[in-house]
């Protein structure tokens, strides 16, 4: 049993920098919760007070129901794998995975059985003689994994570990990664500055900026109810848009910002109404669908349809917004206006 | 999202800023374990003893132990011996350091022109690094003797015999035996700079129509240039031990112009005398420290542009 | 048109081959400037002693009572001997002691000094490159301006301590001062910097204390700069002088460095064959680790690390 509690955690730098500031979240035993965030929010300065690499200035982290402030980090009994890989450059495959055992000690007998048992899981078999400089990125971070893996930690810690590797293998390593979740039952904490990591790989995202926590829940409550109009700008490509109330002639006035995603808007009467008309600038044609760039009253507007061959650049349109779906926030604080959250544009 | 928070509490943090966290001092305090043995060592062999000697640069004897300000560096600096061993080991360096810079950087140059056969010149160029000046004091004494071959080459070409190593011209045969020991080092450091000249201001000059010299003055020698300071600083300080080739090439006593300032330390230590030798000592220290900070200015103000 | 591109091209490229082969028939001209001195020493080690005489006496001769050779008046340099031959070695190694004897002081002052002050510096170098604070920077700091003093500076504090510790004279005196020089440290701390921190942070996490950090992370990573060290380490003493001259006064303790100086006339013929073994062991360490020699020198340039 290991859920992870972070109690009024803040971290500032000698300098006199906040990185991160009062954070307070529980993690549940076996949950995956990912920390999202720009770059500079302090969602690696958590992770890294998690680990213990990083001693938090004032309040506490709890591992398992213990205190771990002031616990080394090799006493915590959790793993990380780094964007860097981190990989001993000069041991084998095998010597890089088996590094913690000989350190603590486990019998050969059972590093071998249990490097060999990770190893055929991670399909690293063939390669556990080779050096880290013989080998892909992809190869590499998954002997990282490994490395994590044979220690059969209580947490595992993720620091942005595909941020280093191409598209294509970004999205193979993503699914293994959550298979491992489901496979090995532990807690797992996940890094990310990719906001498609995020929704796609956690059972709950945090959402940081500025080392404060935006949000936290679930991934489908986070795209459908952000709660402020940060979340709502950080998840979801392409970007949502956000309208003053009054310029789209929505029901509020000016310190009102009404947010609605690209999919919600449409060129096309739908059930909903018009917030204005816009001209094409320019077409992002994706394959399936294709992102619509338009200017309104000199503002930018972006949306997403399915291919539509009849819809040309320099053309005009009305623009439909789709009726329950746009999101209200207050201007002056930028929180979500919940009771409104429902009412119509 | 903005958290308000009261002036306790940010008090509170700001103390907390000041004060290390406990994974800091627990590092701190395991890396000082590391440093121990050395610094032990350093302050046994160098640091405390030159406490003392600061000490007895301004006492009379080491027994009265009477202040006497600067009477011992005034003693020093119009001793004769010390004049002259000073004058001479400037007047070596203002002659041996502008040729190594100058023709080591030739050197790299000349192998970062990808001619063939690179790795093997680079090694004949830094194998005189290592070979002891002891095993080819002889050659040196066979060519520049009276008798010896340099002055026979010479002879029919109407040269008149010349004591290369008891004349004026004593400080050439030093310097080339510098240049010959110290190039290589030298080379390598150009080199190194030379490869790490980036690509793309470089292909971006030529795209602009800049030629090949324009190129190299304009860019490539820019990007070396704090390699030129520092081999220009590092072979000053070089030029200050050539005492071990003018010893082993002319013994305990040179000619005149090769009296070096480690001969004058030398005579110094056999006459026990504890005030000149502080005194001595302290006066480079303080001309090497002008000159060490100079390298360090030089450093901080001419690398960090061309730094990434 | 296209052959006219094709002139353009071949001229372009003739230029190109000129230069190529001028720039290298320079670098012939040096790499002969260079290697002539170490292949004169060795080739006139394979020389009789007569025709040593014969060549060189007119230079050594002075103060030499009896011998009736015929010695030239100018001397005679030369690349090949007529006739090569062990005979100097075999007096060397077999029937003077002496030099053996001068050889193995040398052995016995460098070694302990390259292997102490290298594994030192590697503790400390791990010490200064794992955290930094103001008083390691002012220590790292100080630790430079020693390693630049020349010895005009340096060997007065070293001298003095020996006094005290009352090892002047032994080779104590030249042993303990170098295992503690701060030159290897230098160059090591910049190499153990460029160790990732995340990989340290990974030991870490895999359960390795600081110790275990150093031996099996660091260690292993600086090899290149370890093995370089090392030789610049030995090169330096083995070539020592004036630190013998101040601190081992005794001629029966001193290195081959000093006595190869003082070889007299009679035994001239025997000074290049005891100079080329002299050379041996560092020639040796270079041809084996020129590549970590080189990685070592460019890490000492540039003083910030």
């Amino acid at each position: 049993m290991a859920g992870i509690v972070l109690e009024n955690v803040s971290k500032t730098y000698p300098g006199g920098g906040k990185a991160v500031i009062d954070f307070n979240l529980e993690i549940a035993d076996k949950e995956f919760v990912v920390l999202v965030g720009p770059s500079g929010c302090g969602k690696s300065t958590t992770l890294r007070m998690i680990a213990g690499l990083e001693e938090c200035t004032s309040g506490r982290i709890y591992i398992g129901g213990e205190c771990m402030n002031g616990v080394e980090p090799k006493d915590r009994d959790i793993a990380m794998v780094f964007q860097s890989y981190a990989l001993y450059r000069h041991m084998t495959v095998y010597d890089n995975m088996a590094f913690g055992l000989k350190i603590k000690k486990v019998p050969k007998k059972e590093i071998d059985r249990r490097v060999r048992e990770i190893a055929e899981i991670l399909g690293l078999t063939d390669k556990l003689k080779k050096k880290p400089s013989a080998m892909s990125g992809g190869e590499c971070q998954r002997v990282a994994l490994g490395r994590a893996l044979v220690r059969q930690p209580r947490v595992f810690l993720f620091d942005e570990p595909l941020s280093n590797l191409d598209a294509k293998l970004r999205t193979q390593m993503r699914s293994e990664i959550i298979r491992l979740h489901e496979n090995v039952q532990t807690t797992f904490v996940y890094v990310t500055h990719d906001q498609t990591e995020a929704m796609t790989m956690g059972d709950r995202i945090v959402v940081m900026d500025h080392g404060v926590i935006q949000q936290a829940a679930s991934p489908r409550e986070i795209y459908d109810r952000p709660a402020n109009m940060f979340t709502a700008g950080f998840i979801g490509t392409p970007q949502i848009n956000f309208f003053k109330a009054n310029e789209i002639g929505a029901s509020g006035s000016s310190d009102v910002i009404v947010g609605i995603r690209p999919e919600d808007l449409h060129l096309a009467p739908c059930d909903g109404a018009v917030i204005g008309s816009g001209n094409v600038e320019f077409i992002e044609l994706l394959g399936a669908s294709m992102n619509v760039h338009l200017s309104m009253n000199g503002h930018n507007v972006i949306m997403t349809c399915p291919v539509d061959n009849s819809i040309a650049r320099g053309n005009t349109y009305e623009i439909w917004a789709e009726k329950g779906k746009s999101r209200l926030f207050d201007a002056s604080t930028g929180l979500a206006i919940a009771s409104k959250t429902e009412a119509e544009a | 999202m903005k958290l308000s928070r009261n002036k306790t509490a940010d008090a509170k943090e700001r103390r907390e800023n000041i004060r290390l966290s406990g994974e800091e001092r627990r590092a701190r305090r395991r890396s000082a374990y590391f440093l121990a043995p050395s610094v032990l060592g350093v302050m046994t062999f160098f640091i405390v003893p030159f406490c003392v000697i600061i000490f007895y640069a301004f006492v009379d004897n080491p027994i009265n132990k009477e202040f006497v300000f600067f009477d011992n560096f005034v003693n020093v600096w119009n001793n004769g011996a010390f004049r002259r061993a000073a004058t001479n080991t400037l007047s070596f360096s203002a002659l041996a350091v502008p040729l190594a810079v100058v023709l080591s950087l030739v050197l790299a140059l000349i192998l970062e022109a990808k001619i063939p056969m690179k790795s093997r010149f680079r090694t004949f160029f830094l194998s005189p690094m290592m070979v002891p000046v002891a095993s080819i004091v002889l050659i040196w004494q066979v060519v520049f003797h009276y008798n010896g071959a340099l002055n026979a080459w010479l002879g029919p070409l109407g040269v008149n015999q010349i004591d290369w190593l008891k004349s004026e011209y004593s400080h050439l045969v030093i310097v080339l035996l510098f240049l010959w020991k110290n190039l290589g080092y030298n080379m390598i450091l150009f080199m190194a700079a030379i490869a790490n000249i980036p690509k793309e201001p470089v292909e971006a000059a030529s795209i602009d129509g800049a030629g090949r010299t324009r190129i190299f003055f304009s860019i490539k020698l820019r990007y070396i240039s704090p390699s030129i300071l520092f081999v220009t600083i590092l072979s000053l300080i070089n030029s200050f031990k050539v005492f071990r080739e003018v010893y082993l090439l002319t013994g305990d006593y040179p000619y005149e112009t090769l009296y070096l300032l480690q001969h004058f330390m030398n005579n110094t230590f056999q006459s026990l005398d504890y005030q000149k030798l502080s005194a001595a000592a302290l006066i480079m220290f303080a001309a090497m420290t002008v000159i060490i900070g100079l390298l360090f200015f030089a450093e901080s103000r001419f690398g960090k542009d061309v730094e990434n | 048109m296209t052959d006219n591109i094709n002139a353009a091209m071949r001229k372009r490229r003739r230029i190109h081959i000129a230069k190529i082969a001028l720039l290298t028939l320079w670098a012939g001209v040096f790499a002969v400037l260079f290697l002539m001195p170490t292949v004169l020493t060795i080739s006139n080690s394979f020389m009789s002693s007569t025709e040593i005489t014969a060549n060189y006496g007119s230079i050594f001769a002075v103060g030499q009572a009896g011998g009736r050779q015929f010695i030239s008046e100018r001397v005679n340099l030369k690349f090949i001997p007529d006739m090569v031959t062990f005979k100097q070695y075999i007096t060397v190694l077999l029937k003077s002691p002496d030099y053996l004897f001068k050889f193995w002081n040398a052995v016995i002052l460098t070694l302990p000094i390259m292997l102490l002050q290298v594994a030192v510096a590697a503790v400390a170098s791990y010490g200064f490159a794992r955290y930094s604070g103001k008083f390691r920077t002012f220590l790292f700091f100080s630790y430079i301006m020693m390693m630049l003093m020349p010895s005009q500076v340096t060997l007065v504090p070293n001298w003095l301590v020996s006094k005290w510790l009352g090892i002047i004279d032994t080779r104590w005196a030249v042993v303990l001062p170098g295992i503690f020089s701060p030159f290897s440290v230098f160059i090591l701390t910049k190499s153990m910097k460029r160790v990732p921190k995340n990989i340290i942070e990974a030991a870490r996490l895999d359960g390795a204390n600081e110790w275990q950090i150093f031996t099996r992370v660091c260690i292993p990573s600086c090899k290149g700069a370890l093995y370089s060290v090392l030789i610049l380490v030995f090169i330096d003493y083995w070539n020592m002088v004036e630190q013998v001259l101040v601190l081992l006064t005794n001629p029966d303790k001193q290195p081959l460095s000093i006595f190869l100086s003082r070889i007299n006339a009679g035994e001239i013929s025997l000074a290049f064959a005891v100079a080329t073994i002299y050379m041996v062991p560092p020639l040796l360490l270079f041809l084996h680790g020129e590549e970590q020699l080189v990685e070592g020198i460019t890490y000492s340039g540039g003083l910030k690390s």
